[in-house]
């Protein structure tokens, strides 16, 4: 019996998801709970499980196409009885349909939305015959005429994509998964605030020593390192300063102000940026956050990452460690309304007492949302960080 | 043996291989195209082309009759067969010797005679026992198709292939016509307007199986008026010569009825001529009913050999040869050609025309899709009234989202020209607005192209455009009409 299963739920609020890649080819056999797929949401990556035993007749997206939910997302051919034996998981709506007649004419279909596989392209024989002539395939072109029409400028352009990829001097990466909802975020953030981003120095000698005597003092297994103390210093300030603790929603016309405090810690992984969330920074203590930052580090670098790992952060950090540089102007994650940028430490000349002495410096770098935080304010809390970076022992008198 | 050597050979010069040496010939290959028979095959000598001469002849008969009605009295024409047939004749010859000119400006060598293959890059020309070895790196096979013989029914004398028909020997008394399919209502109608009396015997329930049966109607009604009758569902079991002429035997719902004729005409159907050409030798593949099988270039399993046109399978339509010997020639020619057209005319010379071109609604449905359907009639269009020619309609099928025309039937005054803009619209990947909003020349028929259009989109401007809902329960209770 034909079998179509549809994309199931995948997590609150998720309504499409990417198809990142596909385990599975027509005329597969698979069992249940076999990996079907692996998709991508704006949260995770999540791998899709055969709801039923069968064979799979046809795939009815390609890698990189973006389905919704509830969609169908693969048809199969049920074993005999199997599918009246009980009911399918709930994450797995599945309906059962005719199989369609199968197509003979060559009348072309027209385009359909959503689904870009085995589109014929919308073209005049002359651009069809000049894409024959340049080896391109004219079903791969993207038209940019009425409804999709494919141009002869189109197939030009194509064909010297092809040739460039051909003789080696282009590299063509599509943009998939992780790497498309890092662009499409970072485009809304660039696009939607206005970012402005305000630098200063801090001194890391006190830092240092007490990071050393903690690590030293730390239990077996657990590295602690400069972040937990940056997360710290940024709920101080945060608590004093609420209004870069916020989000901005432009079409109510509100901002919302977070008591809570969970901090987002932007960091590379193989795949690209992810921004793993630390939860209630201000409940647990410099060993429990630096444990929690690794189990997240371990889990991105392995693409373990839950859903619940990598949303609704309030606030977020970035630092990349020995390639932390002098400053930046970090990108703030959206809708956040602003992000903290530490950078490298390192031994330099400095004024103290109207002597030059050698200290050991590091720059931060704030970037704010203009339109919520004003330049005193980034400004004030900025100077509230580096004063409790500078002073570590500000954070247990305040019990932070 | 004399031995000769090219660079390609097309064997058949039909309008499948006839193209095809041209176009080889334009692109420096040296060419020969070999034909045991005359220049063009059966569509300039036995076909297309003298069919539409007496086509032609038999609506200037029928427009004289008609003619009293707007007050030209020409009283009842006579017809003389012999000059009729010199006129026809006229015809191919000039076309044939078109066709010999063009092979001749072109540099291809026209060899006359029977063409065997003895091996995938040799064949051996048999002229009357004259015989050339032939050796060339690429063939293309044209040798098109013939008329099905039906059992009982031997070719002959009294029982008529298409070619038969086509010489107008005579006009026979009674014809009956075997086969309600293009052929056989073409010759029919132009048969019954040269004063034969017509019966058309047809196996399947409709005539022209596979046209909009809206479409058909309209034929079928043609036929009626000039006193043609129409077995459906009738199989042709046998004939004898009797006392009052040719006895054929129909078995109709299991009963048997005989109708009288003088010439019976058969036309069910084509078998590709693939036989005798030792394609066995050259290690050529064939389908199961004898078709050579070919890629989307026209190359068969045996590199060196392409096939176009009939003998390669259906339509069996002479500008599909042509085109595929245009693409098999180029491809040979180190050209990157590829069968790669959106949608073939068809043109029925019955009266009236019938021309389609895409799907027709019924395809549309059978492939899930849910058209939308424009039509216009030809009754509500001046130039139509003008000329008196009424009868028909335009009918669109088009995608119910995008709008992207995917099919048009016309039936009506030279819907067989009328198609083409039809063609150029699919072709081009148009939508229903691309034709609608094109200004067409007034007073002309393609205007019903253009008003069917729109009437797709509910803006016809000379028909009262109807919620579509009825406009399909008309289309649906005259489907089963």
């Amino acid at each position: 019996m034909a079998y179509q299963f549809l994309l199931p739920d995948i997590g609150e609020g998720v309504v499409e998801a990417e198809i990142l890649k596909w385990f599975v080819t027509p005329g597969d056999a698979v069992v249940e709970d076999q990996p079907l797929a692996e998709v991508m949401t704006d949260k995770a990556t999540v791998t899709i499980p055969s709801p039923k035993r069968g064979i799979v007749t046809r795939l009815l997206w390609k890698e990189g196409d973006v389905a919704r939910v509830h969609q169908p997302l693969v048809e199969m051919e049920l074993e005999g009885g199997s599918s009246e034996a009980g009911p399918g998981p709930p994450a797995a709506p599945g309906a059962p349909v005719a199989p369609g007649p199968a197509s003979t004419q060559t009348v072309r279909r027209p385009p359909s939305a959503g689904s870009g596989s085995g589109r014929k392209a919308l073209a005049a024989p002359a651009v069809r015959a000049l894409a024959r002539e340049l080896d391109v395939d004219i079903h791969a072109v993207r038209g940019t005429g009425p409804g999709g029409r494919v141009a002869k400028e189109d197939v030009r352009a194509q064909a010297a994509t092809d040739g460039a990829v051909a003789d080696g001097t282009l590299e063509v990466v599509p943009v998939r998964g992780l790497r498309r909802r890092i662009a499409e975020k970072m485009a809304i953030s660039k696009r939607t605030a206005a970012h402005f981003t305000f630098v200063e120095q801090a001194d890391a000698t006190e830092l240092i020593a007490i990071k050393e005597r903690m690590a030293r003092a730390a239990p077996e297994g657990v590295k602690v390192t400069f972040l937990p103390f940056v997360l710290k210093a940024a709920v101080a300030a945060l608590q004093k300063y609420p209004q870069l603790n916020a989000s901005f929603d432009e079409a109510r016309g509100e901002i919302h102000r977070k008591r809570w405090y969970d901090l987002g810690i932007a960091a590379a992984t193989e795949q690209g940026l992810t921004v793993p969330v630390v939860r209630r920074v201000d409940h647990r203590s410099i060993v429990d956050l630096a444990r929690e930052i690794a189990r997240l580090g371990a889990d991105g670098r392995a693409g373990r990452l839950r859903p619940e790992d990598v949303s609704n952060s309030t606030f977020t950090v970035t630092s990349l460690g020995a390639l932390g540089g002098m400053f930046a102007t970090p990108v703030i994650n959206y809708p956040e309304v602003a992000i903290l940028g530490v950078h490298r430490i390192r031994p330099t000349p400095v004024v103290r007492d109207g002597r030059v002495v050698v200290r050991e410096v590091f720059y931060v770098s704030l970037t704010s949302d203009h339109r919520v935080v004003d330049g005193s304010e980034a400004a004030e809390f900025t100077y509230e960080v580096i004063r409790h970076l500078e002073d570590p022992s500000l954070l247990h008198l305040e019990g932070i | 043996m004399a031995t000769k050597t090219f660079d390609a050979v097309v064997i058949g010069a039909g309008p499948g291989g006839y193209v095809a040496a041209i176009r080889l010939a334009q692109l420096g290959k040296k060419t020969a195209l070999v034909d045991r028979e005359s220049l063009g095959g059966v569509c300039l000598n036995w076909g297309c082309i003298p069919s539409k001469a007496f086509i032609a002849a038999g609506n200037l008969v029928d427009d004289i009759r008609a003619a009293a009605g707007r007050g030209i009295l020409a009283g009842e024409p006579t017809v003389d067969v012999a000059r009729l047939r010199a006129f026809k004749e006229g015809v191919v010859k000039k076309l044939v010797g078109g066709v010999g000119q063009l092979e001749k400006g072109n540099g291809v060598e026209v060899l006359k005679g029977t063409a065997v293959f003895v091996g995938p890059n040799a064949i051996e020309v048999d002229a009357g026992g004259e015989k050339t070895l032939v050796e060339a790196p690429a063939f293309i096979l044209a040798t098109g198709a013939r008329p099905i013989a039906i059992p009982g029914f031997e070719f002959g004398k009294d029982v008529w292939t298409a070619r038969e028909a086509l010489e107008l020997s005579e006009v026979p008394g009674r014809l009956v016509v075997i086969g309600g399919g293009v052929i056989g209502l073409e010759l029919g109608t132009v048969y019954a307007k040269l004063g034969s009396k017509v019966t058309i015997v047809e196996a399947l329930p409709s005539l022209l199986t596979g046209v909009d049966p809206e479409a058909v109607r309209i034929v079928q009604k043609g036929l009626r008026q000039r006193g043609v009758e129409v077995f459906l569902n009738a199989k042709a079991k046998g004939q004898r010569r009797g006392g009052q002429g040719l006895e054929v035997t129909l078995g109709i719902d299991g009963k048997e009825q005989v109708v009288l004729a003088d010439k019976i005409l058969v036309a069910v159907g084509f078998r590709p001529n693939s036989e005798g050409l030792g394609l066995d030798k050259a290690g050529v593949k064939l389908d199961p009913r004898g078709f050579i099988q070919v890629d989307d270039r026209l190359q068969t399993n045996v590199p060196s050999i392409y096939a176009i046109g009939d003998v390669a399978g259906a339509p069996f339509l002479a500008h599909k040869a042509s085109k595929e010997g245009e693409i098999a020639a180029e491809v040979i020619a180190g050209k990157k050609s590829l069968r790669d057209w959106v949608a073939i005319p068809g043109a029925i010379f019955t009266d009236p025309e019938v021309a389609t071109v895409g799907l027709s609604e019924d395809d549309a449905r059978k492939q899930g899709l849910d058209p939308l359907v424009g039509k216009f009639a030809f009754a509500a269009l001046g130039r139509a009234i003008a000329i008196d020619h009424t009868e028909g309609f335009v009918k669109v099928v088009a995608d119910r989202t995008s709008k992207l025309l995917l099919g048009v039937t016309i039936v009506g005054p030279e819907a067989s020209d009328l198609i083409a803009e039809a063609t150029l619209a699919l072709e081009m990947g148009a939508y229903l607005e691309d034709v609608a909003l094109t200004i067409h020349a007034h007073p002309t028929l393609p205007e019903a192209l253009m008003e069917a259009c729109k009437a797709a989109l509910g803006e016809a401007i000379h028909a009262i455009n109807r919620p579509e809902g009825q406009r399909r329960s008309r289309a649906g209770a005259a489907a089963e009409g």
